[in-house]
């Protein structure tokens, strides 16, 4: 394992204390429900009108409702961004990284692929992009995607270390004169494409475009 | 990082290249080492084939089973981790326990996303051999190999034992194959479990695991798979020509299926969304994975949580089952599959409203069977064994007799549970020992053995009353399908040396008969009349029933040599009027080529397989140690565990299948079939073996293994005085 990559802080012990909460909250059950409750908490905070320039344009979001777990998604990112390879580990969309009891497949079914959120812009929000030091992670400014130019990344992990969902990789696959053990990576939607949501057999994943208007795809 | 660094030539970017190794572990020595795929490839594909290469050249006949130097070997092969879809199977192979009367040199396996995982490290095989002498657990995290103890993890359940030890080695993308308690008696119906549901079952290679005191193998890679043809340049055709043809499989029929997925009304009721998934459509590619349901029509269909799929699955086939409140502390989720119900068919009877038990029950039981690691399809056999010695047959002595009757018989019967009688028998076989020749030692040999010491072997052989529904090959496996209502799968059950069934023949058929077209699709396939024609039974041999048996033989091989998944290949149906519903039987050829940049046609491809079926063939023969496959004459049993006495060749079946008609529900409705007609069997054997290029008995002849570019194997049949003539 490269050192430089990034390591999870997920302990099996949070994540099992994570389990009893979730447990506790009757939260298993509502995360099985259809409709991802993470959509409804993110849409109810919205006023579309005054706030929609602070959105990117969309959301990749991964229903744990349907998902199978085959981690096509996987495959097919991961093939998107380097075509030679299947790696999943450089894949954006990253299957059952944050699991609920800590094991793959075992004793709960919420499993799920974890994607990048888009935050929205509002104070150290993105953090992503607020964190980088040398402003290869930006804000697009035709499309509104959050989006890392690999070309100008130095591959310091600053993006990696302050997402909170731990979305960013710096990706070994995508290593550069000035990353040279890889620059970092994260969702970029695709560009309004996703390949993943195409590609997912189980509808489990949705393209959430309430400010499509912002893209022109 | 796993695998080999290289300089990409297009980028000018250093990559990474993986998989191309095979892991040599020595358990005995503790000694573990690699070795280049490339000296086995292209000529054995991958897999199946490498695996069964290093059988032929380094396990002979006289090594037993559970002796250091059999070989237990997990394979991936060169589609496996790649985006070829179902590309997440695990090839099993080593020397089966099991098998009946000889122990031979068998195959199985499992999905999950273990052999994919597998790949990343950078591996093609982990080939384990010797015995170490304290429990342990082999580590592999990409190039960093470990054999570490397992003393506290040893004596665990299967789904515990995951848990310790990814929780020991900190990485939770970490993916296992473990053996549970059953397993670690060295029972020869252990089975070995990833995940909670991924059962490579048949052949007791779970006890091989348990004899070499490995508890599990964990495996995690970081690495990737390099692909010849960059994904963005096959990317269309795979999406709208391959994808859509492959949206196929698994016999439903969107509409009109016979299996109630296809329908308007199946609803994931264990799902508190309560999903209703409806009629999937065939142009529907994002609803694929929604539309197999391993619980349909079962009594467990009402804790069907949502679909589970391996890695790179288009159909997620498994069924994710969430039952709360079992009793005995069963863990109340896990995966199960059909097959996985089998502790609980009293009958051979699919008709499930007849089932005695709740659903409760088959789910416990499922659990049950796959935490102590033991073959659910077995467990099946050895209930209904015990129940038809229950019923006053056998020879058993006293004390067996008392062990017998020590089972809680008075819930075995009870709609409500059955629970305790399962829950009292698994346990009993944990704790068994196969060395021994009270009742459970000798359920822990398979039911042929046990059968065989209790003295009901020949009344099994020549037929006992359906309803106790005992089921097995003549090789001793456990085996469902029906020789009798087709003679494809009668012929398969003679020739193969595993559990003999592949899904070939009922996805075709279920489908014809959906579209109310039976036989047609078939023959525009193959251009033979009559593989699958309407009226069918057992005795309906003819050149193209022969022909199908040889294909579906040598794609059976393919399959686990590419690693593939029997319910998604071959590509047969088609949703599309357009095909006229026919499939495309190429695509295999083509995403191997797409991915290895090993360009062959579907006709090499095959031959290649096809070479692999021989060498298995001459393996088969080598540990039977006789050339006389069609066995006509006896043959004297020598296997482990054996009470002894002469039994009946290779190539063969119970003489029940010859003497009785076959009476079944399947899906509500009656059926019966004839018994099957010997003297024709013997003829059609001659006919698959003259289109095989063996002998008058089956055995491979000389020109024939030279054909196919294995000399060494006709050099060394000869040397023993096994070729044929
Ligand atoms: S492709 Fe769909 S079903 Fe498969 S893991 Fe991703 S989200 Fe889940
Ligand atoms: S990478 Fe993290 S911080 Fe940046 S937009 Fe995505 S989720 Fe937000
Ligand atoms: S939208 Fe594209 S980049 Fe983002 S996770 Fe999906 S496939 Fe990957």
């Amino acid at each position: 394992m490269n050192e430089s990559l990034p390591q999870r802080n997920n302990t099996c012990s949070q994540l099992l204390d994570r389990r009893a909460f979730l447990k506790s909250s009757g939260l298993v059950a509502v995360c099985l429900g259809v409709f991802p409750v993470n959509v409804l908490a993110i849409a109810s905070g919205i006023d579309k009108k005054t706030d929609q320039q602070k959105y990117a344009p969309g959301i990749v979001l991964g229903n744990p409702g349907l998902c199978g777990g085959c981690r096509r998604c996987e495959i097919v990112c991961s093939a998107a961004k380097h075509p030679e390879e299947i790696r999943p580990e450089s894949s954006l969309i990253k299957f059952d990284r944050k699991r609920f009891d800590g094991l793959f497949k075992l004793f709960s079914p919420l499993w799920h692929p974890d994607t990048c959120r888009q935050c929205k812009e509002d104070g150290d929000s993105p953090w992503c992009v607020n964190s980088c030091p040398t402003g290869a992670c930006h804000i697009d400014s035709k499309t509104g995607i959050r989006i890392i130019n690999q070309e100008t990344c130095i591959g310091c992990g600053s993006c990696v270390e302050e997402c909170p969902y731990q979305m960013p990789l710096l990706d070994i696959l995508a290593s550069t004169p000035l990353a040279p053990d890889g620059a970092a990576a994260k969702c970029d939607l695709c560009h309004g494409r996703p390949a993943c949501v195409s590609e997912c057999p189980s509808s489990a994943l949705k393209f959430y475009t309430p400010w499509v208007s912002k893209i022109n795809i | 990082m796993g695998g080999i660094k290289e300089t990409c030539k297009k980028h000018g970017k250093e990559s990474l290249r993986v998989g191309g190794k095979i892991l040599r572990v020595d358990l005995t020595s503790g000694s573990i080492h690699y070795e280049k795929t490339g000296k086995y490839v292209p000529r054995f594909i991958g897999g199946l084939g490498i695996g069964l290469k290093i059988m032929w050249d380094e396990a002979g006949p006289k090594v037993k089973p559970y002796d250091p130097e059999n070989f237990l070997m997990f394979a991936a092969g060169p589609l496996t981790g790649t985006w070829a879809p179902s590309a997440g199977r695990t090839t099993v192979i080593s020397k089966s326990p099991v098998t009946y009367p000889v122990n031979h040199i068998t195959h199985g396996s499992f999905g999950g996303h273990f052999g994919a995982e597998l790949k990343m490290a950078g591996y093609d095989l982990i080939v384990i051999r010797g015995k170490a002498r304290d429990p342990v657990y082999l580590s592999v995290k990409d190039e960093k190999v470990y054999i570490r103890k397992a003393l506290n993890i040893w004596g665990t359940d299967s789904f515990q034992a995951q848990k310790l030890i990814i929780e020991r080695e900190g990485d939770l993308q970490a993916k296992c194959a473990v053996i549970g308690q059953v397993g670690e008696r060295c029972s020869f119906i252990a089975s070995i479990i990833s995940e909670t549901g991924h059962a490579n079952g048949q052949y007791g290679f779970g006890g091989v695991m348990g004899s070499k005191n490995l508890k599990g193998i964990v495996v995690r890679g970081t690495g990737s798979v390099r692909i010849s043809v960059p994904y963005d340049k096959i990317q269309d055709v795979y999406q709208n020509q391959w994808k859509p043809l492959l949206n196929h499989g698994g016999s439903v029929v969107p509409g009109k299926g016979t299996w109630k997925a296809g329908s308007s009304d199946i609803c994931w009721e264990g799902n508190p969304g309560r999903p209703v998934i409806g009629e999937v459509k065939a142009q529907e590619m994002n609803r694929t994975g929604l539309r197999c349901n391993a619980s349909f029509e079962m009594p467990t269909s009402r804790y069907h949580v949502k679909n589970d799929g391996c890695f790179g699955c288009v159909f997620n086939c498994f069924s994710y089952v969430r039952m709360e409140g079992l009793p005995y502390n069963i863990p109340p989720g896990g995966q199960m599959m059909c097959q996985q119900f089998g502790s609980y068919f009293a009958q051979h009877s699919w008709d499930f409203k007849k089932l005695r038990v709740s659903g409760q029950a088959v789910f416990a039981g499922k659990q049950l069977a796959d935490m102590y690691s033991v073959n659910s399809v077995e467990m099946r056999n050895i209930r209904n064994l015990l129940v038809y010695l229950k019923n006053g047959h056998g020879k058993l002595t006293s004390l067996q007799r008392k062990e017998l009757d020590s089972l809680p018989w008075e819930t075995e019967k009870t709609e409500e549970n059955g629970l305790p009688f399962i829950w009292d028998l698994t346990n009993k076989l944990a704790r068994a020992d196969y060395r021994e020749e009270n009742l459970w030692g000798l359920l822990s040999r398979g039911v042929v053995r046990a059968a065989c010491s209790l003295g009901v072997y020949e009344d099994i052989y020549n037929g006992i009353d359906p309803k106790y529904g005992l089921v097995f090959t003549n090789n001793g496996i456990a085996a469902h399908f029906a020789p009798r209502v087709s003679p494809v799968i009668a012929l398969l059950w003679m020739m193969e040396n595993r559990d003999p069934n592949r899904h070939d023949l009922s996805n075709i058929s279920d489908c014809e008969r959906a579209l109310n077209r039976r036989g047609e699709i078939t023959e525009k396939l193959f251009k033979y009349k009559g593989i699958t024609g309407p009226g069918e039974t057992g005795n309906h041999l003819n050149p193209g029933t022969i022909f199908f048996t040889k294909w579906i033989l040598t794609r059976g091989i393919l399959k686990n040599s590419l690693t593939l998944c029997d319910w998604v290949f071959p590509n047969y149906l088609s949703p599309f009027k357009e095909r006229d519903y026919c499939g495309d039987l190429s695509l295999e050829s083509k995403i191997y080529s797409a991915v290895t940049g090993h360009q062959v046609e579907m006709e090499e491809l095959d031959r290649l397989a096809e070479g692999i079926w021989h060498l298995q063939r001459a393996l088969t023969i080598r540990d039977w140690q006789t050339r006389d496959m069609r066995g006509a004459k006896g043959y004297r049993a020598g296997g482990m565990g054996d009470p002894g006495g002469d039994f009946r060749g290779h190539d063969n079946l119970a003489a029940l299948y010859f003497k009785h008609p076959a009476r079944f529900y399947w899906a509500g409705r009656k059926y019966r079939f004839p018994p099957l007609d010997r003297q024709k069997y013997e003829e059609a054997k001659t006919m698959l073996y003259r289109q095989m290029g063996w002998d008058h008995n089956g055995a491979p002849t000389r020109k024939t293994l030279e054909s196919f570019n294995l000399k060494e194997v006709a050099d060394e049949l000869e040397l023993s005085g096994l070729s044929g003539d």
